[in-house]
């Protein structure tokens, strides 16, 4: 099996630091952007099989930047990720393509459960796509 | 008509039948002592008019049937009309409700302009271009909706734990209902299996069908949540306090842009791109009311193998 790579976008560079340490010890691959517009910068050149996105951000909010990803990568799972989650950012973030919504606080047992099933899940879509 | 013939000629021959084999019995009781070829044509000959009395039956049921299938499609058709004209009237009124704020907000910074304006009229004009701003969002929102819901999707199939989708959902309702003194009643059936399919879809369908729940309870209420496995289908059924719909709007609320809520609030979509969901994983969902109850009751089924 090959590595995961995930992106996290949050504008707290505490739990960023946080969040990489611990995926990392758990053998999977992390970058971190603060911003939507740095996220979508970095996935430009960089493609990743899951990007976890904070809604809450300064600038780009969440909803924005999942919008411009799934545009551009479609074979990026997004995995939203909200503190004070609310029905309908999450019927928004659900509807525009969002794989899973999480709210904090988390284990990082079910973050991880979760980034294989999203990954899983593009890679069904992808091999559709090419048997199609 | 057909049908009634049919229907008549059917009923005779469930006399004639019985009493052609009886005829014909006699006649071979009777032919042991004198036998003969009268017999034999007689016998042969209520036999033929057995066979065309059937065939006329058959004939006239079969005649029957495609008029039924041309009134029905007749039906559909005019089903799809009505359901047209609704989408229709829901889009010009979606979308001219936030344009007509639109010229009106852009009348006014124009008048703001006419002459050196104060900081007062710069002012407003930051606040006209701020609405404008949210009422171009409002209109996308309504055309991405639309869009989401004539996109055929890809779905792909997966493991997923259809209690655990759910809880999920849930956990994102929960933060405004408890608040709002909505309780949750959970009735999950422990012993789910796990289901072949498209997790993110199934989510967006749950979500929808939950917020409409809350909408409709207000406060001070509850919603029931339970889960159950037949054979070959996995449900899940979603159930509120709140005031119920009327029976005659049961397959009209999964139309495009039927909606009883106020302009801005409600869009109309949320269950017919739910609706088209399930059909694309190949299940179905029904409205009706609780027996004795009031309030709603959603109940959503997939196949438990993709499919079938
Ligand atoms: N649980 C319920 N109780 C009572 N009425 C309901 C319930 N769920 C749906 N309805 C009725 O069905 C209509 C259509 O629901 P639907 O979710 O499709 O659209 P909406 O909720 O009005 O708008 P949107 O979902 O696009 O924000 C609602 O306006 C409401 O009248
Ligand atoms: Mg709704």
């Amino acid at each position: 099996m090959t590595r995961i790579r995930v992106l996290v976008v949050d504008d707290e560079q505490d739990f960023l630091k946080l969040i990489k340490r611990r995926l990392t010890r758990r053998n999977i691959d992390v970058d971190t952007v603060a911003t939507g517009a740095e996220a979508l910068e970095f996935l430009r050149d960089t493609p990743v099989d899951v990007v976890i996105l904070d809604v809450r951000m300064p600038g780009l909010d969440g909803i924005e930047t999942l919008k411009e990803i799934r545009k551009r990568r479609p074979n990026t799972a997004v995995i939203m990720l909200t503190g004070h989650g609310s029905m309908q950012s999450g019927i928004e973030g659900i509807s525009h393509g969002a794989y899973d919504y999480i709210l904090k606080p988390f284990s990082i047992d079910d973050l991880i459960e979760r980034i294989r099933a999203a990954c899983e899940h593009t890679q069904l879509r992808r091999k559709d796509r090419e048997e199609a | 008509m057909n049908l009634a013939r049919a229907r008549r000629a059917i009923t005779l021959g469930q006399y004639v039948y019985p009493a052609s084999c009886l005829a014909i019995a006699a006649m071979a009781w009777e032919r042991d002592r004198t036998g003969g070829a009268a017999t034999i044509a007689a016998a042969l000959g209520l036999a033929g008019i057995m066979w065309w009395v059937l065939r006329l039956a058959a004939r006239w049921l079969g005649a029957a049937s495609a008029e039924r299938e041309d009134i029905g499609n007749q039906l559909i058709q005019s089903q799809k009309t009505l359901a047209l004209g609704e989408i229709s009237t829901g889009i010009a009124h979606e979308i001219n409700n936030p344009l007509n704020i639109i010229v009106q907000e852009a009348e006014l910074i124009r008048v703001n302009l006419n002459s050196d304006p104060s900081p007062e009229a710069l002012r407003e004009i930051r606040d006209s271009l701020d609405v404008i701003d949210s009422q171009v969002s409002r209109c996308s929102d309504i055309t991405h909706k639309l869009l989401d819901f004539a996109r055929s999707r890809k779905t792909v199939s997966q493991f997923a734990d259809i209690n655990r989708l759910l809880e999920d959902m849930l956990a994102l309702v929960e933060r405004e209902t408890g608040p709002k003194n909505i309780r949750i009643v959970r009735l999950f059936d422990d012993d789910m299996p796990l289901i072949k399919t498209d997790p993110p879809l199934l989510r967006q369908v749950f979500l929808n069908i939950l917020i409409n729940a809350v909408q409709a309870v207000e406060k001070d209420g509850g919603i029931f949540v339970t889960t159950y496995c037949t054979n070959d289908r996995a449900c899940a059924e979603i159930r509120d306090t709140g005031p119920g719909i009327p029976a005659q709007d049961w397959s009209r609320v999964f139309n495009p842009f039927f909606t009883t809520k106020p302009p801005g609030e409600g869009t109309g979509l949320g269950l017919s791109v739910s609706l088209r969901i399930i059909n694309e994983l190949g299940g179905n969902i029904t409205v009706d009311s609780p027996p004795d109850k009031r309030g709603a009751r959603f109940t959503v089924c997939i196949p438990r193998q993709p499919g079938r």
